[in-house]
């Protein structure tokens, strides 16, 4: 957090390379998310990088007592809410492919097959726990960081986790990753 | 045995329980072994998760797209620099001190001196003897802060630096200053802090540059510049130095022309007190002030203006003094240099050529419009011509009647005016939230956002203040921001011009909005010329 004011300072003095350091940061599981609630990569982009040019404009209200992390949050992921929500924008598949890193092929296949049935149970919860799974899971946030970011209490957080990761398994269809895993049980 | 309920087991896998409640739990997980595998379970869905839902990543380049599209912030670390110049140059504190920097120079200030990343005048100047490598090092905390060059001239010391680690690797070298920080201070012989003068910083990746200006310092032969740094590259130290200063072969080197003539056009007076020919800079001093008559009208008129609305409306972003364009020609009517909304043709705002800095002085009372002391530098000539200064334009602020009234739900709409025409766009009511360390985490706060665009001729006044008025006769006070001019024309040879008003006060958009013009700045420019030697005769 230390780091990331002494950045904000420094944009604000005039260094563009400290805010390509912040968005570098947070670039990758910010697309992560927005990837998720608009499913469709073109449109995750476009929405990130307005969002970032966003805050880079709204730097100078960053009143630097709260976490940067937490403001930064804020602004972006209501930027990309509002957005979706204002333009309707049509809901679209993830392209699976883009999904995949690895290259063995049998580390690709049985991940393709785990990945592909978690897309599918994500993009069937409600926004908002898709959301806190996302904000938890791919961008490491705090329980604190999710309630300031969506403006929702500690126990709504915790309740919304749970139903998500409760219905993740309970939805998963027979011979699925997390059916196995709730059999195993 | 009585075994928790699934949601207390995903409450410790996420890390919901308190102390106790997390000590109770891992006895009992300990001994049952059902809840073992269960919780294993939980922790590989959670693993798994993380894995997958943090990809996929963003093409390597997309942070330079987004810098691509926004401007950096004013690279204003010193105290009194102002960026932009002639009719922008307009806020002035009392008893302040105004400095204005060619943009163009801006930007390009803060390579090492004999690069073309710093201006022509230092250029010229580290070949000469007024440079001197200084070299001095000092490490501490794996840091070493390293002052490689000085250029000491009369108006103005520059000095490079570099910050590099154990390694000799090249650090960013961003030199924060305040807050018990940094400082770094011009003193002279007694150690006394030398005041009244004004400084720059800037970097690239390699070097970082100081640069004081002395053209409001008096007396300043020689002293010391002294570093005193407690951070750098984001450590904390110690790196004290100081660097000696001694004008004396600058003084020798500088040529000083008296020139003290005055005009008087359009209510102004302009004075040319001086030209100094130094090594790295040419200086020009002159004096601005508003004829008696010119001065009572237009206090006159801002007092109307008041009443009518009030103070913090009229007054906050007021545009009270007078400036001028001119430029520096020799014999033959070459321009060298100026400082002109006319300069080019092309541009649609006020460009200057060969101009390095301005700096100016307000030298009334509260009361006293318009008293000015400016001095602008220039990158000096290498072959000595004799030069002239010739005035071709006053700018000068005054007061409008002009309003315009709409609706703001039959948008666009489009108007005109002194040259222009501006297309009101959109009104727009925004709510921003943010974040406040108190008992309400969140605060709103309401805007509403006026933006016009459109075209403007070359001569079209600036239009500086703005008020609005709802439907019901109230007026609030706004800021004019974002307000920009293009050099894009249109079929008709007008400049691109877009003008973004913003009002904190006003909570929401009336059904009729006026939009009531407070001040302009008209640019008169000159039926005669002011053409004036500023050479030695």
């Amino acid at each position: 957090m230390e780091d990331d004011i002494q950045s904000v300072e420094r944009i604000l003095a005039g260094d563009k390379q400290a805010y390509i350091d912040i968005i570098n940061q947070y670039k990758n599981p910010l697309y992560a998310t927005i990837l998720r609630m608009a499913k469709n990569p073109q449109t995750a982009q476009d929405l990130l990088q307005e969002a970032f040019i966003k805050v880079y404009e709204q730097l100078g209200k960053y009143d630097q007592k709260g976490s940067f992390k937490s403001w930064l949050y804020k602004v972006a992921v209501n930027h990309c809410l509002d957005q979706l929500r204002k333009k309707k924008i049509k809901q679209e598949q993830i392209e699976e492919e883009r999904m995949i890193n690895d290259t063995t092929p049998e580390v690709v296949f049985l991940k393709k097959e785990k990945s592909r049935e978690l897309e599918r149970l994500m993009a069937g919860l409600p926004e908002e726990e898709r959301l806190i799974l996302l904000l938890r899971y791919a961008n490491d946030l705090s329980y604190e960081e999710i309630c300031k970011t969506l403006r929702i209490s500690l126990a709504d957080v915790r309740n919304k986790l749970h139903r998500a990761k409760k219905k993740l398994r309970s939805q998963a269809q027979k011979g699925g990753y997390f059916n196995d895993l709730s059999k195993r049980g | 045995m009585i075994c928790p309920k699934e949601d207390d087991l995903l409450a410790y896998v996420d890390g919901f329980l308190n102390e106790e409640e997390t000590q109770q739990m891992k006895r009992h997980i300990d001994s049952c072994p059902y809840c073992e595998q269960q919780l294993e379970v939980m922790k590989s869905q959670q693993a798994f998760l993380t894995e997958t839902l943090k990809t996929p990543v963003l093409p390597e380049d997309f942070a330079q797209t987004i810098m691509e599209q926004v401007q950096p912030y004013k690279q204003k670390k010193n105290r009194a620099w102002k960026w932009g110049i002639g009719t922008a140059a307009s806020v002035l504190l009392a008893g302040g001190i105004l400095i204005s920097v060619n943009p163009s120079f801006a930007e390009i200030i803060g390579g090492i001196f004999n690069s073309d990343k710093v201006d022509e005048g230092l250029n010229i100047a580290i070949d000469t003897e007024i440079a001197t490598p200084v070299d001095i090092a000092i490490t501490d905390a794996g840091i070493t802060l390293h002052v490689e060059h000085l250029i000491a001239d009369t108006s103005r010391i520059a000095l490079s630096y570099s910050i590099t680690n154990s390694k000799g690797k090249r650090l960013d070298p961003y030199m924060e200053e305040g807050l018990g920080k940094n400082t770094i201070t011009l003193l002279d012989q007694d150690r006394n802090e030398i005041e009244g003068g004004s400084r720059g910083w800037s970097n690239t990746a390699d070097y970082g540059i100081f640069d004081f200006s002395l053209v409001n310092v008096e007396n300043f032969k020689e002293g010391i510049i002294r570093i005193a740094a407690t951070e750098l590259a984001g450590r904390s130290g110690n790196w004290t130095v100081e660097i000696p200063v001694d004008l004396t072969k600058a003084y020798a080197n500088q040529r000083v022309i008296d020139i003290d003539q005055a005009i008087e056009e359009a209510g102004v007076e302009v004075k040319l007190d001086e030209v100094s020919y130094a090594t790295s800079t040419t200086d020009i001093t002159y004096k601005l002030a508003y004829t008696d008559a010119a001065k009572k009208e237009l206090q006159a008129a801002i007092k109307e203006k008041e009443e009518q609305f009030n103070e913090e409306i009229v007054n906050t972003f007021f545009p009270h003094h007078p400036s001028i364009g001119y430029r520096i020609e020799n014999e033959q009517g070459d321009v060298l240099g100026y400082q002109n909304i006319y300069g080019r043709e092309d541009r649609g705002h006020p460009v200057t050529e060969n101009m390095i800095a301005g700096s100016g002085r307000w030298e009334g009372e509260k009361e006293e419009l318009g008293l000015l002391r400016m001095t602008d530098s220039f990158v000096p000539e290498q072959d000595p011509e004799e030069l002239y200064f010739v005035l071709d334009t006053i700018y000068k602020p005054k007061t409008s009647d002009f309003s315009v009234t709409f609706k703001p739900d039959e948008l666009p709409y489009t108007f005109k005016y002194e040259g222009y025409e501006l297309t009101i766009d959109s009104v727009e009511r925004k709510v921003d939230y943010s974040l406040r360390k108190s008992w309400i985490p969140i605060s709103r706060q309401v805007t509403v956002e006026v933006s016009m665009s459109g075209y403007a001729e070359q001569k079209a006044p600036e239009l500086d203040v703005w008020a609005i008025e709802d439907g019901e006769g109230q007026s609030y006070f706004t800021f004019n921001s974002g307000s920009s001019t293009q050099d894009e024309t249109d079929q008709q040879g007008r400049f691109e011009r877009g003008v973004h008003l913003i009002s904190y006060e006003l909570q929401e958009i009336p059904e009729e909005m006026t939009l009531h013009l407070i001040a302009e700045t008209e640019a008169i420019k000159l039926e005669k010329e002011w053409r004036v030697p500023i050479f030695e005769k």
